[in-house]
């Protein structure tokens, strides 16, 4: 017999009460795997969408939070452009905007001679040298939702577009987008001369130190900018941040429910088996064998939780990316980094909440147990 | 003559902050072979000298020592009762989820590292207490006689210098109750194995080489059976 068959087979004891106790640890960790998915999703989404148009910096007003309703004038870009260190600098207007089937979408403008158009993979159509007012590309997961493709129209913002070709993105937000040219979005959202983010290519990306003095340049000379490395977009947007301190804080909650659930069961189960646990010391366990076996038993439980947890997770995280709100804005994320982090609540779960319970069960002493003859 | 497994100088034993005092100023000392039966009518205090002698409770005054010393700590004592003391339960106290050979491994964690070599022992031990068809069997399939008799191989487990055994048969029929006496006796004898049982039954104690009679805590006659 193993030493881990030992707690198995308490457990099994009662097994509605366990697998209860695991549930309540699966629908914890479950949570815990949605919410820091989605966050997680969301942030990858946000610094894929930058990645894959090959922006090395952005720049948005200072203090801003909420990019989509930030304000710079477009002449900036220029000025931006000719700046020592910087290959390229494009304007760009994004917000999110309904389509009249009620789908949500990011509509982006970009000037129509910006570098950010060679970016895009076509998978069909062309884009002509410049892009006239009434045309749009879609992402491929657009087109295909609108089961549209070059030459055929839209309406966004009750103006019609014809699509003039269709891109291949990695990433889901530009998979889910519309681009239309600049001027045409202005109009359509009446903010004309306005944009809300500014797109840089840098002459030595690679080279951290010179990416850092750019970066100290530009700071000084646009005193009323941010810039921000795109790999850093994540942690510094402040809505990223919030949802992800949101999301850790409901997790927390929720994995105290978890810890609560099996301190609950492991301290009713040491309750019961005090004479067992007299008649263990009385056979010469020692005080550390015992609580390797109670903390096992904790562990057993929320292993099994957290398996079951990991599953009922990933599969609400995909309900929650297709849902019509939210398709195009989040992927879910279920990679190593997520499953390290359920690897250690799990393990947090199960020690922390059998250790009282181990406590109690140590301090119990072999004339315990006779009293129960 | 050889130097007692364990001995008890002048102790005693008290409950409740001492308003009750289960054994007074007790002195005796077991060798190793002898079959000692402890008796006296309920509440003499033949359990709690029972548990004193097996190193199963700490006294309130006066010394236990084992082999000539007195075991430092709880921890000490722990390692004493894994490694030369078994004990026989009157209630069996198996563990129910447990087959009997998991049962008889189970002291076995902590002393004997190798899986396998739990195991055979363990069935050895079943097969010796004739218990070898019975193996995978669990607490709840077995006869009380049978439990009992899981219950002394375990007490082996580890080869002990004694077996303490509280009421062994209390809860036995009377021919399970001479196979399991019979039994004790044979490892006492066979083995070398200092057997001490507290029983308030005198039948029972007779088969023992020396008594120890207990009346209100204190030791009333301490004598060789005749």
């Amino acid at each position: 017999m193993r030493f881990l068959t030992i707690p198995a087979r308490n457990l099994s004891r009662r097994p509605v009460r366990s697998i209860l106790t695991a549930l309540g640890v699966a629908l914890a960790v479950a949570g815990f795997v949605v919410l820091t998915g989605f966050s997680q999703g969301m942030e990858r989404a946000w610094t894929t969408s930058l990645i894959e148009r090959d922006v090395h910096m952005t720049a948005v007003p200072r203090g801003t939070v909420e990019i989509l309703t930030a304000s710079i004038d477009e002449s900036v870009a220029a000025r931006l452009a000719a700046f020592d260190g910087i290959r390229d600098a494009s304007a760009e207007l994004a917000d999110m905007v309904m389509l009249p089937s009620g789908q949500p979408v990011l509509a982006v403008g970009w000037p129509p001679r910006s570098f950010l158009w060679q970016t895009l993979r076509l998978s069909a159509g062309r884009l002509p040298a410049a892009m006239p007012s009434d045309t749009a590309v879609l992402g491929q997961g657009l087109a295909g939702a609108l089961r549209l493709g070059p030459g055929g129209t839209f309406r966004l913002l009750g103006t019609p577009l014809a699509v003039s070709a269709v891109f291949r993105p990695s990433g889901v937000i530009n998979n889910n987008m519309v681009i239309v040219p600049l001027p045409t979005l202005q109009r359509l959202l009446n903010r004309p001369g306005k944009v809300t983010v500014l797109d840089l290519r840098l002459l030595q990306p690679g080279d951290p130190a010179r990416v850092s003095a750019v970066r100290a340049r530009l700071a000084a000379a646009f005193p009323d900018l941010t810039f921000t490395e795109t790999r850093s977009v994540a942690d510094s947007n402040d809505i990223l941040r919030l949802v992800r301190a949101m999301a850790w804080g409901i997790s927390l909650i929720a994995l105290a429910m978890g810890l609560f659930a099996v301190l609950n069961t492991l301290l009713m189960s040491v309750t019961e088996r005090v004479r067992e646990f007299g008649v263990l010391s009385a056979l010469g366990w020692s005080p550390g064998r015992v609580l390797a076996m109670v903390v096992l038993e904790g562990l057993v439980l929320s292993v099994a939780g957290s398996a079951a947890g990991i599953v009922l997770g990933i599969g609400g995280l995909r309900w929650l990316a297709q849902a019509p709100m939210l398709r195009g804005l989040v992927e879910p994320e279920t990679g190593a980094r997520l499953l390290l982090e359920v690897a250690a609540v799990t393990l947090v779960l199960g020690v922390a909440g059998s250790l009282y319970p181990a406590a109690r069960a140590v301090r119990i002493q072999p004339v315990d147990a006779l009293k129960y003859e | 003559m050889t130097d007692p497994i364990v001995a008890l100088e002048q102790v005693s034993r008290g409950y409740d902050g001492g308003r009750v005092i289960a054994l007074r100023d007790v002195t005796l000392a077991v060798r190793p072979g002898e079959f000692v039966a402890v008796i006296g009518p309920s509440g003499s205090g033949k359990s709690t000298l029972l548990h004193l002698l097996c190193g199963l409770d700490r006294p309130t005054a006066g010394r236990v020592l084992f082999r000539g010393t007195e075991p430092a700590s709880p921890v000490e004592w722990t390692k004493v009762r894994a490694r030369h003391v078994g004990f026989v339960f009157q209630a069996f106290h198996l563990f129910p989820t447990l087959t009997a050979l998991e049962n008889v491994e189970i002291p076995m964690f902590g002393v004997v590292a190798d899986r396998g070599a739990r195991r055979r022992r363990a069935r050895e031990l079943l097969s010796r207490v004739g218990l070898a068809r019975r193996l995978d069997h669990r607490p709840g399939e077995l006869s009380g006689g049978e439990r009992q008799r899981v219950a002394i191989a375990r007490s082996l487990a580890n080869s002990p210098l004694l077996i303490g055994a509280d009421e062994p048969t209390g809860n036995l029929d009377s021919r399970a109750s001479e196979e399991v006496l019979d039994l004790l006796e044979d490892i006492q004898r066979r083995d070398g194995t200092c057997l001490i049982l507290a029983t308030h039954n005198r039948k029972v104690a007779s088969r023992a080489g020396r008594l120890v009679e207990l009346g209100d805590g204190r030791v009333v006659s301490d004598r060789c059976a005749s």
